[in-house]
């Protein structure tokens, strides 16, 4: 997959996932490395602590190169019933989720090849995943 | 290794070497190898029930070579066994009760993880397409063994082309995979049968017959009767493995997750031993293996090949996608069809129907049970047709059919909503 359809998808998913929660603020950024990237996602819409458990339970699956290579295709693209993290979480390096202040919540990824080092981003807290 | 893998390993390793050990002892070992032979050479388009063609025990022995090849195909991309890898390798013993053998579903595997090469990927990536894509082995036997050629062209030329089918896979699944979304969970049954569309037509086109085949067994076989509720078993077993001094506090935790499955759309990939526990997933197995079979014995339906087949494809789903839950009323939509049309329930298509309709469960899980009975009544009405399109070389000929009508009605479903919400 050529790598901006890799961006494209990857924010498709994640807006609709956010968009699914009718939030009034959503901001989406990238953060560009040589061998990966970093998305944060900002919405307004407060969560749970149950929903916030989810998201990272979500995305925090184990990598699966043979679900992502072929389910994982279907990610950005087929948006029709409910939004599905699991796609992303398949191919993401580290997530961290956080509220923010005005009640929303802060979703990082980190994207890379197989030499990528998430710890030399800017925000370098990546937990391990499982 | 994590412990729940660990355990579906046991589990697997198990019953493979089971079916192997009860298909040499019911085979009386010489006999047994030699029906085992013998299915390597035999048709193997839909219908062909092994067990009415050499009987149960080398059938028996065929289901754990399948299942063996399949596990080491697995271990050899260094996949740990969840969900999908559990669907790929039941899928797989399943339908080498009718229609797979080792010999055509070699060139596949291989023609899959050459495609994998050429576009720089790992064979891993398309591991699951490939062990799916055994679907298309039937093709393979005919140009070995039905076309007439002569076997020093036959062989190797089954062999090439069968290696060039698997290479064709890939792009077809994943472009499939878009038509309807993942609300069908049989994806290499539409993409294999769009490919064998292609193939019959050309076979046709080149002046060769491809007659209809059936090939169903009816006389009873206690064995085969006894071997999803002795899965089940095993499967209640592992559930007990993971735990053994706490067999209440097991049972419990493992209900809790059956629940939380239950809960799922089941919408492709829905990993259960991933999103939920292997223990859960074990429980939801279980259960709807004797689910299936149960129903399957109140319809006095015969135990044979095919009928299995199908019931190791339920219980190999339910670690991906299948759940009492959303089956229900994609069967009920299959059944009223069947009695509305008036047709033979104990005919091969409505049956095998009954069973393998629940591919569309995704539907009912994420639109609700409406949406899941019209899907279950219009997959009958063209499962029939499709077998005839590919003359019987894609072993999911029920994936095709639910791949259309998935696509056409996900295809409703989507315009609705968004010119409503526009």
């Amino acid at each position: 997959m050529k790598r901006h359809e890799l961006y494209v998808q990857l924010i498709s998913e994640l807006a609709n996932y956010l968009l699914h929660g009718n939030p009034k603020k959503m901001v989406i950024s990238m953060h560009l490395e040589p061998d990966g990237f970093h998305i944060a996602a900002i919405d307004d819409r407060p969560r749970t602590e149950k929903e916030l458990s989810e998201i990272e339970h979500s995305l925090m699956l184990h990598q699966r190169p043979e679900l992502a290579s072929y389910y994982g295709t279907m990610i950005g693209h087929d948006l029709l019933g409910s939004a599905r993290l699991e796609l992303i979480g398949f191919q993401i390096k580290g997530v961290k989720i956080e509220r923010i202040p005005e009640g929303g919540v802060m979703i990082n990824l980190w994207i890379g090849n197989e030499g990528f080092d998430p710890a030399m981003f800017s925000i370098n807290e990546v937990p391990g995943k499982g | 290794m994590v412990q729940g893998t660990k355990t579906l390993n046991v589990f697997i390793v198990v019953l493979v070497l089971g079916f192997f050990v009860g298909g040499m002892v019911l085979g009386q070992l010489g006999p047994a190898l030699n029906g085992f032979m013998r299915l390597q050479v035999t048709p193997a388009r839909l219908v062909t029930d092994f067990t009415a063609v050499v009987g149960v025990g080398p059938t028996l022995v065929n289901v754990a070579a399948v299942g063996a090849l399949g596990y080491l195909f697995l271990k050899i991309n260094k996949l740990e066994l969840r969900g999908a890898e559990l669907a790929a390798l039941f899928t797989m013993m399943g339908f080498a009760f009718f229609g797979k053998t080792v010999f055509n579903c070699v060139p596949i595997l291989l023609g899959v993880s050459l495609s994998a090469l050429l576009v720089r990927r790992k064979p891993r990536d398309y591991a699951l397409i490939a062990m799916f894509g055994t679907a298309m082995g039937p093709l393979i036997t005919f140009i070995a063994f039905e076309l007439g050629m002569r076997q020093i062209f036959a062989l190797p030329g089954s062999f090439l082309i069968g290696t060039g089918i698997g290479m064709v896979l890939p792009p077809i699944a994943i472009a499939m995979l878009r038509l309807h979304q993942g609300y069908n969970l049989y994806n290499i049954g539409l993409s294999a049968g769009f490919v064998g569309l292609f193939t019959a037509s050309l076979s046709e086109a080149a002046g060769a017959d491809i007659l209809p085949l059936t090939m169903w067994g009816t006389s009873p076989e206690p064995l085969l009767i006894a071997i999803i509720p002795a899965i089940s078993l095993i499967m209640l077993c592992c559930l007990v493995a993971e735990n053994p001094k706490s067999i209440g506090t097991t049972f419990k935790e493992a209900f809790g997750d059956f629940a939380r499955i239950t809960k799922m759309t089941g919408r492709l990939p829905s990993d259960f031993v991933d999103y939920v526990s292997s223990r859960g997933a074990l429980l939801n197995a279980a259960v709807m293996g004797l689910l299936f079979w149960a129903l399957m014995l109140i319809l006095r339906a015969p135990i044979n090949g095919p009928v299995l087949g199908g019931l190791f494809t339920v219980v190999g789903f339910s670690f991906f996608g299948k759940h009492p839950r959303n089956v229900v009323s994609v069967m009920l939509g299959v059944v009223a069809a069947i009695l509305i049309f008036g047709l033979d329930i104990y005919s091969p298509a409505p049956l095998l129907a009954i069973l393998f309709c629940t591919a569309l469960a995704p539907l009912a899980g994420e639109f609700g049970p409406v949406v899941g009975f019209i899907a279950g009544f219009l997959h009958l009405v063209i499962v029939d047709r499709t077998g005839n399109w590919h003359g019987g070389m894609d072993l999911y000929n029920n994936g095709f059919a639910a791949g259309l009508t998935a696509t056409l009605i996900v295809s409703i479903i989507e315009w609705y909503r968004s010119a409503r919400e526009a």
